[in-house]
């Protein structure tokens, strides 16, 4: 049982379950050991371990019979506080008068109000509050449909009501509101407006003098006239129409193609000609046009031509090209590279053979179709990649015979240098001869002469110094370079 | 029956907090009716005279009829105590605590059982498995299976 309900007074711990620590709620007592529990949670307990909480014997649900009627009445008199306590109610009873007193008495239970379609639920002491503004308590008889309306929404009702009966303002005759306008329809009063109104014509009257009215009336008789001409004019509106949308559709396709044009010739850029289909002759004429938005690539490219032999050779390429004019004389006295010069002993003289100026940009002419130019420049690229090549060939050879120049003067110096040092040792030689020849004069001072010259051939060998003896470390030097390079 | 803990448990409150609270028992935290925490102290001659330990209770929405998750808090100012049953990261090899857990039994009755247990060692030590079980021990004591030898202590 969850509806757990707060005691008024202590209880006594005998009626107390040892499971869930509250005064037993329909009590059961085991067969075999004679514990008692709370129905709903000793069926709990065995469902997990099947045995007596107390005792640990084995226990099934068969084994609970109803404790007591004596501890039953004990634990159903217990006195309690009404369960609506936290709504105000200030109730105690008998436990077992709880669901009597909540059915008829406590002020706090909800109940539902009494009036049919209205769902809500009052605390009891709230429903005569309710009964006042419940709207669903009266009933109104219509008295146009005769039927019974709840009072709320019969206002509503009433105005629309199909059964009410009102009056026609032409001709006083009166009719329920389903049925006006059928009435109005026919009502021999109503104001009408002439058939031809639409033609022109002003005649307003009653319905009944509109037949005296057409028999008179002008448009009448031009009546088949007017409908054939106004067929006609609803036909050429639509045409009309018709012919506005289509000229928007093409104005549109219009722009759009002339956005697509002008992005066209901007993607061209320099190769964009007025007349692309026409032959050389006629592009010459056409050019002028071109020529005073862009002369600069124009005169850059032929001042390259003029400048680089490699330019030249190219463009003799590119003068195989069909639409190539020949406007330059000096693109044609520019042949290819002069022939190269073979490896020489002046080699030295022509060190730098590929010092000239190479343009960085190849040269386009613009004259020719997009197509053109891009065969030209394929055959240019094709070219360079010729030339370089050559080019890398040439510079192996100048390289090889720079070295064997390099090698054959490093071996000249060598001998150069040989000859210094035996020169310098026949001048040592001579000096410790004459030292020597000193010793013998002098015998007192050889000591300090020797040592002297002890210090002097270390010298020597370590770093240059003043005097003749810089010739030594000089030698070495060179020696060990020119081996390196070798 | 969900409902059924916190209402037990209310009562167990309020028994433990209107001085029928065991000797040697002190509600530390009870704050909610998942977590409560008690300190515990052996009265009496024991080999644990004078230390105080913490137990931590935690408890399922099935409570009473499922048992209580009870452990000595290990932390900065709680030790375990060293102890044949209890492993030094708190779990207790308790038969009451696992399938010998009854619904009549409460808080208060554990930790009697535990005070009694303490209580009646004869000799400080841990567990002769102590590390291998720390080593591979569930969060939770309730996963772990005991294998209950010794009913002396």
């Amino acid at each position: 049982m969850s509806a757990g309900f707060t005691y008024v007074d202590n209880v006594n711990t005998n009626l107390i379950c040892c499971i869930c620590r509250a005064p037993f709620l329909n009590p059961v007592t085991t067969r075999s050991c004679a514990h008692t529990f709370c129905l709903e949670c000793i069926q709990t307990a065995i469902s997990i371990t099947p045995q007596c909480p107390v005792d640990r014997s084995t226990l099934t649900t068969l084994d609970l019979r109803p404790a007591n009627p004596l501890l039953r009445n004990l634990v159903d008199e217990l006195t309690v506080e009404c369960p609506n306590a936290s709504l105000g109610c200030t109730q105690t009873m008998q436990r077992q008068l709880v669901d009597i007193h909540l059915r008829d008495d406590c002020a706090h239970a909800s109940v539902p109000c009494t009036h049919p379609g209205c769902e809500r639920q009052v605390q009891r002491k709230e429903l005569g509050k309710h009964d006042e503004t419940c709207r669903r308590q009266d009933v109104a008889m219509c008295p146009y449909c005769a039927t019974e309306r709840a009072v709320e929404g019969f206002e509503t009702h009433k105005r629309i009501c199909g059964r009410e009966e009102v009056v026609c303002p032409s001709c006083d005759a009166v009719t329920i509101r389903a049925e006006v306008d059928t009435h109005t329809a026919a009502c021999p009063l109503t104001v009408v407006a002439c058939a031809h109104s639409g033609n022109g014509c002003a005649w307003e009257g009653a319905r009944h003098a509109f037949a005296h009215h057409i028999a008179a009336c002008p448009y009448e008789a031009i009546k088949g006239f007017l409908s054939i001409h106004a067929g006609k004019v609803a036909a050429l509106e639509s045409e009309n129409a018709s012919l506005r949308r289509k000229v928007d559709e093409l104005e549109g396709g219009l722009r759009a193609a002339a956005e697509e044009a002008q992005a066209a010739r901007r993607s061209l850029g320099p190769w964009f000609r007025a007349d692309a289909s026409t032959s050389t002759s006629a592009s010459a004429v056409a050019s002028p046009a071109v020529q005073p938005q862009r002369p600069a690539p124009e005169e850059r490219v032929l001042r390259d031509r003029r400048m680089s032999p490699l330019n030249a050779a190219m463009l003799g390429v590119a003068s195989d090209a069909p639409f190539v004019p020949r406007t330059d004389p000096s693109l044609d006295a520019s042949s290819f590279f002069p022939p190269f010069s073979p490896p020489s002993e002046d080699a030295s003289s022509d060190a730098f053979p590929y010092g000239r100026a190479l343009p960085a940009a190849p040269s386009v002419n613009i004259n020719t179709t997009l197509e053109g130019s891009l065969t030209s420049l394929r055959n240019s690229i094709m070219t360079v990649s010729t030339s370089l090549d050559t080019m890398s060939r040439r510079h192996d050879v100048a390289l090889m015979t720079e070295t064997l120049r390099m090698h054959e003067e490093v071996q000249s110096l060598r001998a150069i240098v040989h000859g210094l040092r035996m020169q310098v040792h026949q001048i040592m030689m001579e000096r410790s001869q004459m030292s020597l020849s000193n010793l013998y004069s002098s015998g007192q001072t050889r000591t300090s002469e020797d040592g002297g010259w002890s210090t002097r051939a270390e010298y020597f060998n370590d770093r240059p110094s003043t005097g003749p003896s810089m010739s030594v470390p000089l030698m070495t030097t060179v020696r060990r370079t020119t081996e390196n390079k070798l | 029956m969900a409902a059924i803990a916190p209402r037990r448990l209310t009562k167990e409150l309020k028994e433990l907090t209107m001085g029928e609270c065991p000797a040697g028992v002190q509600l530390l935290q009870s704050a909610d009716f998942e977590t409560w925490v008690l300190s515990l102290e052996v009265l009496g001659e024991s080999l644990y005279k004078g230390e105080v330990f913490a137990l931590r209770f935690r408890f399922e929405p099935q409570y009473p009829i499922a048992s209580p998750e009870v452990t000595f808090i290990v932390d900065d100012k709680f030790k375990a105590p060293i102890h044949p049953h209890v492993y030094s990261n708190g779990h207790i090899c308790a038969s009451i605590l696992g399938h010998e857990w009854s619904p009549v039994l409460g808080v208060a009755s554990v930790c009697i059982t535990l005070q009694s247990m303490l209580a009646s060692c004869k000799k400080r030590e841990r567990p002769p498995d102590n590390d291998r079980y720390v080593r591979t021990a569930p969060a939770s004591p309730k996963k772990s299976r005991f294998h209950y030898d010794d009913d002396t202590v």
